[in-house]
C-alpha cells in the first residue's frame, strides 16, 4: 500500500484529505503542520508520497520541497494549494506535481497509487 | 572764484612762518650768531612750528568752517609773535625787522582770539554789535602795529597794553562761555582748551610781557615759557583728537593708520626687496620667487594688519572716549545684519555699551500684550511696540566713569534706537514667519504620516482579510469539494432514469460545480486582496505572473525584462507589496487609458536596492507640472503611486508626452 504524509497547517483539510486518500486505498502514515515537523515524519515513517501545501507557516511548501527530497531520495512531493498558477514554481523547486486543492478528487489521487 | 582767492591767500599766509623762520635762520647763521644758544632757538622753533602745523592741519581739513580759518590765522600770528622774543635771550638785541614782524603777529593775535571766542563754541551777541567790536578791534590792532613800526612813543607801549587787554578779554569770554553757556558736550571738549589757553596766556602776560614793558630785567627763562606755551596748541591737538573738536580726529586717525601701514609695507616688502637686489643682483629667478612670495604675503596679511593697526589707533584716539560716526556706522551695520534675537541682544547690550563706554545696557522683548518692566530713573529708556501688541524696551545707563550722557550721546542713542526698532521689527516678523512655516511643516508631516499609516493599515487589513478567507471559507469549500467528490464516487447512489425528477447524483454533481465556482470567485477575491505569489515566491515571480496574466487578459504584448532567477523573496514585506501595487496600478492605467500594443517591464536589483521601469507605447498624455492638483480632480492614481513609493523611501517619477507613450520609473534603496 502506498504510504502518504500530509503536510498542511489546516487540521480540517488534513482530515478530509486523509478520508479521500484512505478511500482511494492509500495509507496515510503521518500528518504534519509545517515543514520542520514534516522532515521528522519523513525520517521516521519513510513515506512514498508527501502531499504538501504551498502556503505553510514559516518555511513555505516551495522552499520545503528540496529539503524533504534531500532527506529521502525516493520521496515524491506533490504540492497543493487553494490558489492556482504554482505549476511552474513547483516544477522549478523539483516537486513531482502541483494540484490546486479544488481539483483533488478520487480520480486524481487514484493516479498516485502504485506509481 | 571768491573761494579760490581765499584759498590762495591762506596758502600764502601758511608760507609766512616757514619763510620767516628760514630767513631768520639764514641771517643768524650769516651773522655768526654768537649770542644765541641752542637752549633758546630750539624751543622757539619747536613752539612756532607746532602752532604752524596745527593751524595748517585745521585749515586743510576744515577750510569751509570759520572757526578753523580763525584758528589757523590765530596760530600763525601766535607762532610769529613767539619766534623772535623767545629765540633771543634779550629781545631788545634782536634785529628790528624781525622783532617787528613778531610784534605785528602779537597785535593781530589779540582781536583774532576775541573773534574766535565770540564765535566758538557759541556765537555771542547780535551781528551789528559783533561787527562793531571786531572792526574796531582789528583797526586798533593795525594802529598798534603801525605805532610799533614807527616807534612812536608812547603809542607803541599803549598798543601793547591794548593787545594784552584784548587777549585777557578774549580769555575771559572763553571762561565765561565755558561756565555759563556751554552744554555738557562742549564742556568735555573745551575743558582742556580753556586750561591750555588761560594758563599760558596769563603766565606770559604777567611774568613776561608786563615785566618787560615795565623794564624789569628779570625774565622767566625761554625754555620754561616754551614748555608752558606749547601746552596751548597741544591742548587744541588733544581736544581735536580725543574730543572730536571740529571732527578732525578721523582724519588724524586714518592718517596715523595708513602711515603705520606704509612703514610696515616698506619694512616687510621694500626692505627685503632692496636687500635682495643688493645681495643677489645676478639671480633674477630667485629674486622673482622671493618677490612673488613677499607680494602674496603682503596681500594676504594687509587686511588683518590694517584692522589690527586701526584698533590700536582707535584705542589711542578713543580710549577714554569714542568715535561717534564710527559707532553709528558699526552698530547700524551690525543691526542691519541681525535677523535673530541673540544677534540683536549682542549688539544692543554688549557692543553699544562697549563702544560708547556705558556702564550697562539692557534689552527686554516681552510677550504679546505684556506690560513694560520698571526702569530705574537714572537710565535712558527707549520703548517700542510691534504689530501694536509686542512690547520691547532698551535701557542704557550713564558712562562707565560715572559721567552723565551728553547731548551727542542722546543723539546717537536716538539714532541707534530707531535702527534697533527696525531690526527688532524685522526679527519679530522673521520669527513669526518661521513659526508659521514650522507649523505648516509639522502639519504637512502629520498629514503625510497619517496617509502612510492609512496605506499601511489598509494593506494590513487586506492581507488579514485574504488570510481569513484562505483559512476559513476557502478551506471549508475545499473540504466540501472533496466530500462531494467522495460522495459521487460511491456506487450506492442511484442514477436518474428517463425524464423523471433529478436524482441525487446529478444534484451532488451540480452542488460540486457550484462549490468549485464559488471557490474560484473567492480565490480571485483573495488574490486581489493579497497576491499569493508575493508571499510564496517573492516580488519577482509575483510581478512576472501578474504581467503574464494581465497581458493575456488585455491582449497586450508584455516584455518582462528581468533576470530569470530574480525572486526578491527577502524584500521587506512593505516594500514588496507597495512596489507590486504600483506596478498593478500602472498596468491598470495602461489597460484603461493608454491604448498600448506593447509594454516593457524592466526589473533589476536585489534585496538592498532595485529599479522598476514600466514603459508603454500608448498614446501618452500631457503631464501636469505638478501632481498636487490631481486629487481635487478625483485623479488619485498617480498621487497614490507617489505616496506608496514615498512611504517605502523610494523615488517615483513619470514621463509622458502625447503620442510618445508613458514611462513610470521607480527606484528604491534600503535605508
Amino acid at each position: 500500500m502506498t504510504s502518504v504524509l500530509i503536510v498542511d497547517d489546516q487540521p480540517v483539510f488534513r482530515r478530509q484529505l486523509r478520508q479521500l486518500l484512505t478511500h482511494a486505498g492509500l495509507e496515510v502514515v503521518a500528518e504534519a503542520g509545517d515543514i520542520t515537523e514534516a522532515k521528522a515524519m519523513v525520517c521516521q515513517f519513510q513515506p512514498e508520497i508527501a502531499v504538501v501545501d504551498v502556503m505553510l507557516p514559516g518555511i513555505s511548501g516551495l522552499e520545503g520541497t528540496p529539503q524533504l527530497k534531500a532527506l529521502a531520495g525516493h520521496l515524491r512531493v506533490i504540492l497543493v494549494s487553494a490558489y492556482q498558477n504554482f505549476e511552474q514554481a513547483a516544477a522549478q523547486v523539483g516537486a513531482d506535481d502541483f494540484i490546486p486543492k479544488d481539483e483533488l478528487d478520487l480520480e486524481t489521487v487514484l493516479l498516485w497509487k502504485g506509481t | 572764484m571768491q573761494q579760490r582767492i581765499q584759498q590762495a591767500i591762506f596758502t600764502l599766509l601758511a608760507l609766512v612762518i616757514p619763510a620767516f623762520a628760514l630767513f631768520q635762520s639764514y641771517e643768524l647763521w650769516q651773522a655768526g650768531a654768537s649770542e644765541l644758544d641752542l637752549a633758546n632757538i630750539i624751543p622757539a622753533l619747536l613752539l612756532t612750528l607746532t602752532y604752524w602745523l596745527i593751524g595748517l592741519i585745521l585749515l586743510l581739513r576744515l577750510f569751509q568752517r570759520v572757526e578753523a580759518r580763525l584758528l589757523f590765522l590765530l596760530s600763525q600770528c601766535i607762532g610769529l609773535a613767539l619766534l623772535i622774543p623767545l629765540a633771543y635771550p634779550d629781545p631788545r638785541h634782536a634785529p628790528f625787522f624781525a622783532l617787528s614782524v613778531s610784534i605785528t603777529g602779537l597785535h593781530f593775535s589779540g582781536p583774532l582770539l576775541l573773534h574766535l571766542h565770540i564765535s566758538f563754541p557759541r556765537r555771542l551777541g547780535g551781528n551789528p554789535w559783533r561787527r562793531r567790536i571786531l572792526v574796531s578791534g582789528y583797526i586798533l590792532a593795525a594802529a598798534s602795529a603801525l605805532a610799533w613800526w614807527l616807534q612812536a612813543a608812547p603809542w607803541w607801549q599803549v598798543g601793547i597794553l591794548y593787545t594784552v587787554g584784548v587777549i585777557m578779554l578774549a580769555v575771559g569770554i572763553l571762561i565765561f562761555m565755558y561756565y555759563r553757556r556751554s552744554s555738557a558736550d562742549d564742556r568735555q571738549r573745551l575743558r582742556l582748551v580753556v586750561l591750555g589757553t588761560a594758563l599760558p596766556t596769563s603766565f606770559i602776560i604777567f611774568f613776561d610781557m608786563l615785566p618787560t614793558l615795565a623794564g624789569f630785567s628779570l625774565r622767566v627763562p625761554t625754555w620754561a615759557l616754551a614748555l608752558l606755551l606749547i601746552f596751548n596748541p597741544l591742548s587744541y591737538a588733544y581736544a581735536i583728537s580725543r574730543r572730536d573738536l571740529l571732527g578732525v580726529d578721523r582724519l588724524l586717525n586714518r592718517a596715523l593708520v595708513y602711515a603705520i601701514l606704509s612703514i610696515g609695507i616698506f619694512g616687510f616688502y621694500l626692505g627685503p626687496f632692496l636687500l635682495l637686489y643688493r645681495l643677489m643682483p645676478e639671480n633674477i629667478g630667485l629674486q622673482m620667487i622671493i618677490i612673488s612670495g613677499l607680494t602674496l604675503f603682503v596681500g594676504w596679511s594687509f587686511n588683518g594688519a590694517r584692522m589690527r593697526v586701526q584698533r590700536w589707533a582707535d584705542q589711542i584716539f578713543y580710549g577714554g572716549w569714542y568715535d561717534y560716526p564710527g559707532v553709528v556706522e558699526t552698530v547700524s551695520d551690525a543691526l542691519a545684519a541681525s535677523t535673530e534675537r541673540s544677534q540683536i541682544f549682542a549688539v544692543l547690550t554688549r557692543q553699544v555699551p562697549e563702544m560708547m563706554q556705558l556702564a550697562s545696557a539692557n534689552l527686554w522683548i516681552g510677550r504679546a500684550n505684556a506690560t513694560y518692566p520698571h526702569t530705574p530713573p537714572q537710565q535712558e529708556r527707549f520703548r517700542f511696540k510691534f504689530q501694536s501688541e509686542v512690547p520691547a524696551q532698551w535701557t542704557v545707563s550713564a558712562h562707565k566713569d560715572g559721567s552723565d550722557l551728553t547731548e551727542n550721546d542722546h543723539r546717537i542713542l536716538n539714532t541707534l534706537a530707531r535702527q534697533a526698532e527696525i531690526a527688532i521689527n524685522n526679527m519679530l516678523l522673521i520669527e513669526t514667519l518661521r513659526t508659521q512655516l514650522d507649523e505648516i511643516q509639522i502639519s504637512r508631516e502629520a498629514l503625510a504620516q497619517a496617509q502612510r499609516q492609512l496605506l499601511r493599515s489598509r494593506e494590513d487589513e487586506r492581507a488579514r482579510l485574504a488570510r481569513d478567507l484562505h483559512d476559513s471559507p476557502i478551506q471549508t469549500l475545499v473540504g466540501l469539494n472533496i466530500q462531494l467528490g467522495l460522495l459521487l464516487s460511491t456506487s450506492s447512489l442511484p442514477p436518474v432514469v428517463g425524464e423523471g425528477p433529478i436524482g441525487p447524483r446529478e444534484t451532488i454533481s451540480e452542488m460540486r460545480a457550484e462549490v468549485r465556482g464559488l471557490l474560484g470567485e473567492l480565490r480571485q477575491v483573495c488574490a486581489d486582496l493579497r497576491p499569493p505569489m508575493l508571499d510564496a515566491l517573492g516580488l519577482g515571480a509575483a510581478l512576472r505572473a501578474h504581467a503574464d496574466e494581465w497581458g493575456q487578459q488585455n491582449n497586450i504584448r508584455v516584455h518582462f525584462d528581468a533576470p530569470e532567477d530574480i525572486t526578491l523573496s527577502k524584500l521587506p514585506d512593505e516594500v514588496a507589496v507597495n512596489l507590486f501595487r504600483v506596478a498593478q496600478e500602472t498596468l491598470g492605467n495602461i489597460s484603461k487609458h493608454a491604448r498600448a500594443s506593447s509594454v516593457n517591464i524592466h526589473l533589476r536589483g536585489d534585496e538592498h536596492q532595485l529599479q522598476l521601469i514600466i514603459h508603454d507605447d500608448g498614446r501618452g498624455f500631457s503631464k501636469p507640472p505638478t501632481l498636487n492638483g490631481l486629487p481635487s480632480q478625483n485623479h488619485f492614481g498617480l498621487v497614490g503611486m507617489r505616496e506608496r513609493i514615498e512611504l517605502i523611501g523610494g523615488d517615483w517619477s513619470l514621463e509622458s508626452k502625447p503620442g510618445e507613450g508613458t514611462r513610470v520609473d521607480v527606484a528604491w534603496k534600503h535605508a
